[in-house]
């Protein structure tokens, strides 16, 4: 399972910020970085490292940190 | 009344004519009519004039969505005043020769040690507006002052006149066939040339525009469509992979009540032309081609050219004449290639430093710099570009400024060339080869080394190593032959 620390920081590599940056309730456009381009990229990162695929449906509500640490928990459930 | 200044002599007319209705609703959704717009322009100009602004003095002003960027912008516009549109998230060094540049009285939407700077919820628009004389006042007076990527990475300030800013608007609307009933969901910048385009020509035709400000948060744009059912909307290609990639087909629900599509900035691969055809069997789908000196200069509709979809259209409207030219300034016949070359209402007349105008025009034709042809039926085909630019998502990136950037950090040389995004969203992206023992610097960290030197956009998507740099007899670096196709 993976932690909510381990998604923020990929999070915030991906947007290339501080880690501090990247709260809870931190959406999309809710800092400069976090733009359709940081969007992109959060999402890469996260399949990328996490090895995991977001269902299109899904991208779509992926809108906050929160929303993102949910969507990662319930992938990780649903392959286990 | 307001001679000078077309776009507000309708916004004016609006006010009057149909002062209830809607102009513009705001990200918050607040929304404002006719003739409050044109109550808040009026006082957001008592307040230029009581921090002493008059005419030809200038303003710099950065926004993303927000309301006071449209009363300030179109107050400067009032008075005379010129705009200068900036993003304010521009690296500092460019946003600081901008100023320094064009010395404006007063900066809105962001801080500047340059000049006085307001945030806009800073504004008092209860000043009283002073009367003020307008025969001085003239329609090709500069309205705006645009900055646009150079090719060695130094912006070119466009100046563009009130009839220019009016007659670009007035010509896309007439080729696109917008009306008063449009209804228009805005998530492009306001401080860029599109989205502020757009803008002007919502309001001169007394329509509506729903402001979010973004793309990224889909959902957001996809319920405003929803909520004010929209008829249309305007996009650059980058954001069309994006729709595809983090909402499917979502966005076909709305195929019915879409009544027209704006694409540009940069070129869309045929598939995804096509595939917008099939999505929006009944909108008309419009690309433009243009540059800020030139804005919109010309158009094509995706199903009235689908065994076509490559051209870049026709002239806009009888207004606007495109040529191609030889080196010499010698216009071609149909069919051979050189440069395209723009005459028209909306084309500029000059940059703001007039040496920067050396080489631009060919007589009243503004070059544009792009490579191409013309067939016999009069559409335009482009074939290559003689300016080196980097087009990332509609955003253009000077190699060199790129190249001069990494060499900043200890690099020996390097040379940067634009590749295919590898995520299939935004077009090209840069890409950056470092002539072989020229650094020991590890790629990653050449690459956070840059990332307070340029903006996000410009930071190479990738690097590798060259053995030598190609270069032309006399040293200049041959970019476009390490592109590919």
């Amino acid at each position: 399972m993976t932690t909510e620390d381990t998604i923020k920081k990929i999070i915030a590599e991906a947007l290339d910020v501080d880690l501090e940056k990247i709260t809870d309730d931190l959406a999309i456009n809710g800092i400069p970085e976090w733009n359709s381009i940081g969007n992109l990229a959060i999402i890469t990162a996260l399949e990328d490292k996490l090895d995991i695929s977001f269902p299109i449906d899904d991208l779509f509500e992926l809108t906050s940190v929160e929303g993102i640490v949910e969507e990662i928990a319930k992938l990780e459930k649903e392959n286990a | 009344m307001l001679e000078h200044s077309p776009i507000l002599s309708a916004v004016h007319r609006h006010a009057v004519e149909v002062p209830q209705a809607v102009a513009l609703v705001s990200a918050s959704k607040e929304r404002v009519t006719y003739a409050v717009l044109f109550e808040r322009i009026v006082q957001a100009a008592a307040f230029l004039q009581e921090r002493g602004l008059r005419k030809g003095d200038r303003i710099a002003l950065s926004a993303q969505t927000e309301l006071d960027f449209i009363y300030v912008y179109f107050a400067a516009h009032l008075l005379d005043v010129i705009n200068v549109v900036v993003d304010a998230n521009a690296n500092p060094k460019k946003l600081a020769y901008i100023l320094e540049l064009t010395k404006p009285k007063l900066a809105f939407g962001f801080e500047t040690e340059t000049c006085v700077s307001f945030k806009y919820d800073q504004i008092d628009y209860g000043k009283q507006f002073e009367s003020y004389d307008e025969v001085t006042m003239s329609v090709d007076d500069t309205a705006d002052i645009v900055f646009t990527t150079g090719t060695t990475g130094v912006p070119k300030g466009v100046m563009l006149s009130h009839f220019n800013i009016f007659s670009s608007a007035d010509n896309i609307n007439g080729f696109i066939g917008n009306t008063k009933d449009d209804v228009e969901v805005l998530g492009l910048p306001l401080c860029h040339s599109f989205g502020l385009g757009r803008l002007r020509c919502t309001l001169i035709k007394g329509a509506m525009m729903v402001l979010v400000g973004s793309f990224a948060n889909l959902k957001l744009f996809f319920n405003a469509m929803d909520e004010f059912h929209a008829t249309g909307f305007g996009m650059v290609p980058a954001v069309w992979a994006y729709i595809r990639k983090f909402s499917g087909t979502r966005i076909s629900k709305f195929a019915g009540q879409l009544k027209y599509i704006e694409i540009g900035s940069a070129a869309m691969p045929i598939d995804s032309k096509k595939e917008l055809c099939a999505m929006f069997p009944t909108t008309r789908i419009c690309m433009h081609y243009g540059l800020t000196e030139a804005s919109r200069s010309a158009f094509m509709e995706f199903h009235e050219n689908m065994d076509k979809l490559n051209t870049i259209g026709k002239p806009v409207s009888d207004k606007v004449d495109i040529q191609i030219f030889d080196e010499n300034g010698g216009m071609l016949p149909d069919g051979e290639q050189g440069e395209i070359c723009v005459k028209g209402n909306m084309v500029t007349k000059s940059y703001y430093r007039s040496e920067e105008n050396a080489n631009a025009f060919f007589g009243d034709y503004f070059r544009t710099g792009d490579i191409g042809y013309r067939d016999a039926d009069g559409n335009l085909y482009l074939s290559g570009r003689r300016k080196e630019l980097i087009n990332v998502g509609g955003k253009k990136v000077s190699p060199q400024e790129v190249e001069d950037a990494v060499c900043s950090l200890g690099v020996e040389d390097c040379i940067c060339v634009g590749m295919e995004d590898p995520n299939g969203i935004l077009g090209e992206v840069p890409k950056v080869y470092i002539v072989k023992n020229g650094t020991k610097m590890p790629f990653d960290e050449i690459r956070r080394k840059l990332l307070p030197l340029l903006e996000d956009y410009k930071i190479p998507a990738a690097f590798d190593w060259i053995d030598e740099i190609p270069k032309t007899s006399s040293g200049k670096k041959q970019r476009l032959s390490l592109r590919k196709p």
